[in-house]
C-alpha cells in the first residue's frame, strides 16, 4: 500500500503537463526530469530547504528533549498521558489559525517584542515578521510537540533505577546522560527527525505566510506547479528529487546515528 | 505494576469515548448518505434538484442573499464547493468533478486550459433574461466564445487590484506605481503573490503593454522591487494581518479589502495610478455533463439580475463592482464611492485576460524564477 | 514495588528541568489560548482594546456548516487514526518475528510516503481512485488518508516494539499463558505508551491534512480544514476562533475526565486484580 504513492509519483513524473482521468496524457517526456535535476535555481532552493530543515530539527530536539524528559521522569506518574495530551491540544485547531495566532505573539508591537523592547534587549520597532528567521520559528513551534511525542514515547521506559545505579557508581549528570540515557532514546530520537524533518524541508504555507520576499523554499515550486502553472509532471518530477536528496540525507544522518550509538553504548 | 492498570483503563476510558463519538457520528454520516444517495436517483417525484457551484468561500454567493434567496425562489436546494485555487479546481473537474459540479466560478486567466480540457460547455444566453444587461465590453471578448463564436463564460463580478497605502504612515499623495520602487519605502511594499497581477503591474510601471510586455524588462524590475518588498500575501486573511500589524503600509490590493478596511476605521487610501491599474472579471461557466443545466441557467441569471447585483455592491464589508448596467447606473454616489467608482470607472483599467499555454508557463516561471532569487 | 530515589531527592536539576517544560508548554500553548480570548473579542481583525462580545459564538450556532465539519472530522480522524494505530501494532508485531534483512526493508518502505509531499500524494491518489472507478467518495478519502498517515503511527510503535524488554512475555509464556492473553497482559501494556503517542500523532495529522481532504473527499462534505483553507482566501470570520476554542475547551474536558476517570478505575482494577491472584 505505501508503494503506491511512489509509483505514482515516478509515472507522473514522466507525463507531459497535466494528468486528468478525462483527456488522459499529452504525452511522454524526459525533460521535467532532466530540468529537475540540471536547474541551478532547483538546487539552491533544495540546499536552502535542507539547511533550514536540519536547524528546525536541531532546535526541536533542543528544546523539546528536556520537556519530554521532564514529562516522563518527573511530573508524577498519573499526570504524565495527561500532559503529553495537553501538548497536542492546539494541533486540534487549523494549522493555519495558530501560525496566524502565534505571529501576533511574534509581531513588533506584540507580547513577545514589547517586553524585550522595554528591557533594553533589542531596539524598538524591531520585527523578525516575514524573514527567514521567522520561517523557522514558526516551524519549530509547529513541529515541536510532534518531537516531544516521538521522544516522550521512547524516554518513558527508561528504568530509573538504571540512572541511580550510574549515579551510584560515580558518573556524574553528564556522563550518565551521553552514556546511559542518550543511547537509549536513539530509536525515539530517530523517530522525530524523521517526523519533524521530512515536512519541514517541503513546507510551503509557512514561508508563505510568515516568510518574506527571499523565504521561497522548494515546497513553494512544487505547490505552484499544481496551483498555479499547470504543470504537474514538472511538479511530480520535482517531489522525485526531493525525495531523493531526503533520502540520501536521511542516509547520512542514520549512518552517523548508528555510528554515536557504538561508540558511546559500546 | 499500578501503572500498567492505569493505562489499561485509560485506553478503556478512550475506548469507550470513541464509542461515544461513533455512535453519534454515524447518525450523522447516515443522514449524509441518505442526501447523496438521492442525488443519485436524480429528481424523485418530491425531492427537492440540486445544484453544485463552485466558487470562493465568503464570495457573494454563500451570503444571505445568494445561496438561501435562490433557493427559496427555485425550491431547490444549492450545495458550495469552496475553491481554493482555479488550476485546482481543473483538476479536480478533469477527475471525476464533470457530472458532479454543475457551475464554475472562474478567474478568465485560465479560461483557455479550460476549454482545451473540455471541461465547460457552451450556454445559450437566449435564455437568460439579464444577460443583454450586461457590461457588453465583458461579455463579448473573443475569449469568453468557443471555436464556433459560442458563449462559454457569463461575467458576473469585476474588480480592480490597484495601489493602496496608510494614510497614517505616508504622508504625501502618490499618483504612481514608480513609489513601490522608491527606496523611501524599502521594507514597507506587499504585492499580491499573483504573477499575473505583478507582471502586468511592473509592465506598466517601465510603460511596457502590459498584456504582452517584454518579459527580461519585467523581470528585471521586480528583481529591483524585491529588495523594497517586505512580504507577498497570498490570501485576504494575510493581507489584513499584514496591514493591521503595521508592517507594510504600500502595496497592491483588492479594491473590496480596500472599502473593507476602510469601512473598519482605517486610514487606508486606495488609488488608480497614473500609469494604468490592473482590472479582472470573473465568470459563470456551466460544467459538461451537468444534470441541471436549466437550474444552473436560472442560477446565472438570479446572480447576474438586478436584486442580487445591488445587494452585492451595497453590502456590508466587501463589496464588488456590478457588471449589470442597469445596476450600475442607479447606485448612489456613496456606493459607488466605496466601489472605488465614483464618478465613474478609471480608463485605463487593463483586464486580466485569458493566457495561452506557452504565455501561462513563460510567466509563471520568470514569477518562480524573481521568487527564488535572491 | 519500584523504588524511585529520584522523589526523595528532587534537586535543583528536577526544578530547571520543569521551569523548561513549563515554558515550552506555555508557548506551546500560547497561540490558543490567545486564539479563545479573540474569539470574545468585538474586533474581527483580533485588535486591541479587547471589548467583550458573544456575536461570533452566535454566529457559529447559526450558520451550522462550521460545527458540522469539526464533527465531520472529528469522527473521521478518530476512525482513520484508531485504524492506523491496530494495522501499526499488527504490523511492528508481525515483523518482530520476521527476518533481520525484512526488518531493514520494511520500515523503509512504509517511510516512503512520508516523504512524498501531501500534495502530490493527493493528486495521485485522485486519480488512482478514479481509474480504479471510486473518484471522490468516503473510501477514497479513507484511503487516502489511511496511506498518508499510517507511516507515522507505525514508526513509533515500531521503534518501540524493537526495543522493548521480551523477558517478560515470555515468561508469560512458560506460566502457559494463551497468545491473546500475553498480547492484552503483557505486550499491549508495554507498548501502549508508543501506541498512544501514534495513535495521537495520526490523529492531529489525519485532522489537519488539507491537501488529501480536499482532493479526495466526496462532494458535498466538508471537513474543518477544507472550511478554513478556503474561507481566508477571500474573507475570514472569527467564527473559526469560536469553534477552536469549543474544540479545545471539549478536548481538555476529555483530557481532565480521562486523567480522573483512569486513575480511579486503576485503583478498581487494580484491586479486582489481587482478588485474582
Amino acid at each position: 500500500m505505501s508503494i503506491v504513492p511512489l509509483c505514482m509519483l515516478v509515472f507522473f513524473s514522466f507525463a507531459d503537463g497535466n494528468v486528468s482521468t478525462l483527456n488522459g496524457i499529452a504525452g511522454y517526456t524526459v525533460n521535467n526530469i532532466i530540468e529537475a535535476f540540471t536547474s541551478f535555481m532547483v538546487g539552491k532552493l533544495m540546499l536552502k530547504s535542507f539547511g533550514i530543515a536540519v536547524l528546525v530539527t536541531l532546535l526541536c530536539i533542543l528544546i523539546g528533549y528536556p520537556a519530554a524528559w521532564a514529562i516522563a521522569k518527573i511530573v508524577p506518574e498519573k499526570y504524565r498521558s495527561a500532559l503529553v495530551m495537553i501538548s497536542i491540544i492546539p494541533a486540534f485547531t487549523s494549522q493555519l489559525l495558530l501560525i496566524y495566532s502565534f505571529m501576533t505573539l511574534m509581531q513588533a508591537n506584540g507580547l513577545l517584542m514589547t517586553p524585550l523592547v522595554k528591557l533594553g534587549i533589542v531596539p524598538a520597532g524591531t520585527s523578525i515578521m516575514y524573514t527567514n528567521s521567522m520561517v523557522i520559528v514558526v516551524l519549530v513551534y509547529e513541529y515541536l510537540p510532534y518531537m516531544i511525542l516521538s521522544l516522550y514515547s521512547c524516554l518513558e521506559k527508561i528504568d530509573v533505577n538504571v540512572i541511580a545505579a550510574s549515579h551510584t557508581l560515580g558518573a556524574n549528570r553528564f556522563q550518565t546522560f551521553i552514556h546511559v540515557v542518550l543511547p537509549q532514546s536513539f530509536s525515539g530520537l530517530m523517530t522525530g527527525i524523521l517526523i519533524v524533518m521530512i515536512p519541514a524541508a517541503g513546507s510551503f504555507v509557512e514561508p508563505n505566510i510568515a516568510g518574506g520576499p527571499y523565504s521561497m523554499m522548494i515546497g513553494n515550486l512544487i505547490d505552484s506547479q499544481f496551483t498555479t502553472s499547470m504543470n504537474m509532471g514538472y511538479g511530480a518530477a520535482l517531489s522525485l528529487v526531493f525525495l531523493i536528496v531526503m533520502a540520501v540525507t536521511l542516509a547520512v544522518i542514520r549512518t552517523v546515528m548508528s555510528a554515536a550509538e557504538r561508540r558511546i553504548g559500546g | 505494576m499500578k501503572r500498567k492498570k492505569t493505562i489499561s483503563s485509560l485506553l478503556m476510558v478512550m475506548l469507550l469515548v470513541c464509542a461515544m463519538v461513533f455512535t453519534s457520528a454515524c447518525g450523522n454520516s447516515s443522514s449524509e448518505q441518505a442526501n447523496s444517495g438521492s442525488k443519485e436517483k436524480g429528481e424523485a417525484p418530491g425531492e427537492k434538484e440540486k445544484l453544485v457551484v463552485a466558487n470562493w468561500q465568503s464570495y457573494a454567493t454563500d451570503a444571505e442573499y445568494g445561496e438561501p434567496a435562490f433557493e427559496e425562489l427555485y425550491g431547490c436546494e444549492v450545495e458550495h464547493y469552496f475553491i481554493s485555487s482555479i488550476p485546482e479546481l481543473m483538476s479536480v473537474l478533469e477527475n471525476g468533478g464533470t457530472g458532479n459540479i454543475d457551475v464554475v466560478c472562474i478567474n478568465p486567466l485560465y479560461l483557455q486550459q479550460y476549454q482545451n480540457a473540455g471541461v465547460l460547455q457552451t450556454i445559450d444566453v437566449s435564455k437568460l433574461q439579464n444577460y443583454e444587461n450586461l457590461r457588453e465590453d465583458f461579455r463579448t471578448i473573443d475569449e469568453v466564445k468557443d471555436a464556433d463564436g459560442n458563449i462559454i463564460g457569463v461575467p458576473w463580478v469585476w474588480g480592480t487590484t490597484s495601489l493602496f497605502y496608510n494614510a497614517d504612515v505616508i504622508e504625501e499623495e502618490i499618483t504612481s506605481w514608480s513609489a513601490f520602487w522608491d527606496p523611501k519605502y524599502a521594507g514597507m511594499v506587499t504585492l499580491e503573490n499573483e504573477y499575473d497581477t505583478a507582471i502586468r503591474t511592473a509592465a506598466m510601471y517601465i510603460g511596457e503593454d502590459p498584456g504582452n510586455p517584454d518579459m527580461e524588462k519585467v523581470e528585471g524590475a521586480l528583481g529591483d522591487l524585491k529588495s523594497n518588498i517586505k512580504t507577498f500575501w497570498t490570501s485576504h486573511d494575510d493581507f489584513i494581518k499584514a496591514f493591521t500589524s503595521g508592517e507594510v503600509a504600500i502595496g497592491n490590493v483588492w479594491g473590496s479589502i480596500a472599502t473593507e478596511l476602510q469601512s473598519e476605521g482605517m486610514n487606508i487610501k486606495y488609488v488608480y495610478p497614473e500609469e494604468g491599474t490592473v482590472g479582472w472579471c470573473d465568470y459563470w461557466c456551466i460544467v459538461k455533463d451537468t444534470k441541471h443545466e436549466d437550474l444552473a441557467m436560472k442560477w446565472i441569471d438570479y446572480c447576474t439580475g438586478e436584486q442580487f447585483q445591488n445587494s452585492m455592491a451595497t453590502g456590508e464589508g466587501q463589496v464588488y463592482c456590478p457588471v449589470n448596467t442597469t445596476v450600475t447606473e442607479n447606485l448612489t454616489d456613496e456606493a459607488k464611492q466605496s466601489l472605488w467608482i465614483y464618478p465613474e470607472a478609471p480608463s485605463n483599467i487593463h483586464l486580466a485576460h485569458p493566457l495561452d499555454d506557452e504565455t501561462l508557463k513563460t510567466w509563471t516561471s520568470a514569477w518562480d524564477k524573481i521568487k527564488a532569487g535572491s | 514495588m519500584r523504588k524511585n530515589k529520584k522523589h526523595k531527592n528532587p534537586g535543583r536539576f528536577h526544578a530547571v528541568m520543569l521551569l523548561w517544560l513549563g515554558i515550552t508548554m506555555f508557548i506551546l500553548l500560547f497561540p490558543i489560548l490567545a486564539i479563545i480570548i479573540m474569539s470574545f473579542n468585538t474586533s474581527k481583525y483580533g485588535t486591541l482594546p479587547f471589548e467583550f462580545t458573544l456575536t461570533w459564538y452566535r454566529q457559529l450556532f447559526e450558520s451550522a456548516s462550521l460545527l458540522s465539519a469539526t464533527a465531520y472530522s472529528f469522527w473521521f480522524s478518530l476512525i482513520v487514526s484508531l485504524t492506523a494505530a491496530a494495522l501499526g501494532v499488527t504490523a511492528s508485531l508481525a515483523l518482530r518475528r520476521l527476518s533481520k534483512k525484512w526488518n531493514k526493508t520494511f520500515p523503509t518502505l512504509m517511510n516512503i510516503p512520508v516523504i512524498i509531499p501531501w500534495l502530490v500524494q493527493a493528486v495521485s491518489l485522485l486519480l488512482l481512485f478514479n481509474l480504479l472507478g471510486i473518484g471522490k467518495s468516503f473510501s477514497s478519502l479513507f484511503f487516502g488518508c489511511l496511506i498518508a498517515v499510517m507511516p507515522h503511527s507505525f514508526l513509533i510503535t515500531y521503534s518501540r516494539v524493537m526495543t522493548m524488554d521480551r523477558y517478560p512475555e515470555e515468561a508469560a509464556r512458560t506460566l502457559g499463558a494463551s497468545g491473546f492473553r500475553i498480547f492484552r497482559d503483557v505486550t499491549f501494556p508495554m507498548i501502549f505508551p508508543a501506541v498512544l503517542s501514534g495513535l495521537l500523532m495520526s490523529f492531529i495529522l489525519c485532522f489537519n491534512c488539507f491537501s488529501i481532504q480536499y482532493y479526495l473527499a466526496p462532494f458535498g462534505t466538508n471537513t474543518l480544514p477544507m472550511l478554513i483553507y478556503t474561507t481566508i482566501r477571500a474573507g475570514y470570520s472569527p467564527d473559526i476562533n469560536a469553534i477552536a476554542a469549543i474544540l479545545t475547551a471539549v478536548i481538555a474536558g476529555i483530557i481532565f475526565v480521562m486523567n480522573k476517570a483512569g486513575v480511579d478505575a486503576g485503583q478498581l482494577f487494580g484491586q479486582g486484580q489481587k482478588e485474582g491472584n
